[in-house]
């Protein structure tokens, strides 16, 4: 009943929670596969059964979307765009925008908007300005801290980005981004 | 989380892709390029042709049907599970919510167990107020693990994820400074 985070668990868990499983696009995709798949079913069991057929016979279908050649491209570029969709949905790893934050007893799993958030906020309180005055977008690398300052006070880069730099390496996060912090030319009224 | 394979996943996803392509070319093809297929396709089905594309679609819904419900699997309501002691999920998730209640950075925390391949796991989801203080976040968080480990007198294995939420996106910053 006791047992802590063994290691190999941990990979799999790790990538569980860093990448997409594409479950819910691989079930669109074959939801919709099926529908079209049902309709050409009935339409055999119709022709099989001597029935009129909803539309046409299965083998008529193709001739009568080709009998139009500007259906038979709109048809045929639709088809073509969503299986281009599910095969990059296929090969791209689908990234969530998260990283992990190292530590012994658990799995500890952040996402970017919150580490972004607690940037700003560190550089904000260090420079002593509003939070509203500090953006911060995270890319996978990078920090990139953009600081707008109170008109009339002046403000350096270099406390911004040490700040923001100090913050994340207490978190150790993995991967570890650099901080680079610039200062808006244009200040607000605080 | 769950138990799904993710390799079949993308299998699935390339498959109907390139059935997609290769659908999208026969359509196309004679508008596109003004010549007839290269190869003909029968006009009218013999009962033989039908019952096959028959056979074939009502094996495509069955996969569908029996694929759509499996999803999902993974999802326990017990997060200890032995013939001696059973916790409930819910039970761990109250103790870490109220241990974790004095973090002014934390809008909410809920539990879910989950066993995939005879693992065990809490996932445990915290969501973090705007512009938090981040190490007073994961202190608290690594704190209350520790304190629920001292009270269950076990270390479950733990997944946990903070994150942003739509009670993140309603809630304010926190209210103390």
């Amino acid at each position: 009943m006791s047992d802590t985070t063994p290691d190999r668990y941990r990979g799999r868990a790790r990538r569980r929670l860093r990448y997409r499983s594409r479950s819910v696009a691989a079930s669109i995709a074959l939801i919709v596969t099926a529908l079209a798949a049902a309709y050409v079913g009935v339409e055999a069991a119709l022709a099989l059964l001597g029935q009129p057929p909803l539309v046409s016979a299965p083998f008529g279908l193709l001739p009568l979307v080709q009998q139009i050649p500007a259906v038979a491209i709109a048809v045929a570029a639709v088809l073509a765009m969503l299986g281009l969709i599910c095969i990059i949905a296929a090969i791209t790893p689908g990234r969530f925008r998260r990283r992990v934050i190292e530590d012994d007893r658990a799995l500890v799993v952040i996402d970017d908007d919150v580490v972004a958030s607690g940037v700003s906020r560190a550089v904000s309180g260090a420079l002593g300005i509003g939070r509203t005055q500090v953006r911060t977008s995270l890319g996978r690398r990078r920090a990139d801290v953009r600081v707008t300052p109170t008109t009339g006070f002046a403000a350096s880069a270099e406390p911004a980005r040490e700040a923001g730099g100090r913050l994340l390496a207490d978190l150790r996060l993995s991967p570890a981004p650099t901080v680079r912090a610039d200062i808006e030319r244009t200040g607000v009224i605080a | 989380m769950t138990s799904s394979n993710r390799f079949l996943n993308r299998l699935l996803l390339l498959v109907i892709g390139l059935l997609a392509l290769v659908a999208a070319a026969l359509v196309g093809w004679s508008a596109a390029t003004g010549t007839d297929l290269p190869f003909a396709l029968p006009e009218q089905g013999t009962p033989l042709e039908l019952g096959i594309v028959l056979a074939a679609a009502v094996v495509v819904v069955v996969f569908a049907v029996a694929w759509v419900l499996t999803r999902g699997r993974g999802r326990r309501r017990l997060a200890i599970d032995t013939p001696e002691v059973q916790v409930d999920a819910k039970a761990i998730e109250a103790l870490l919510r109220s241990e974790l209640s004095a973090s002014p950075d934390i809008a909410g925390t809920s539990v879910q167990a989950y066993r995939v391949r005879r693992q065990q796991t809490l996932l445990v989801t915290v969501q973090a107020r705007k512009h938090p203080d981040l190490t007073a976040l994961t202190a608290s968080v690594r704190q209350a693990i520790a304190r629920t480990d001292a009270q269950l007198g076990a270390t479950l294995p733990l997944v946990v994820h903070v994150t942003t939420g739509l009670r993140t996106a309603m809630a304010g910053q926190r209210a103390t400074h």
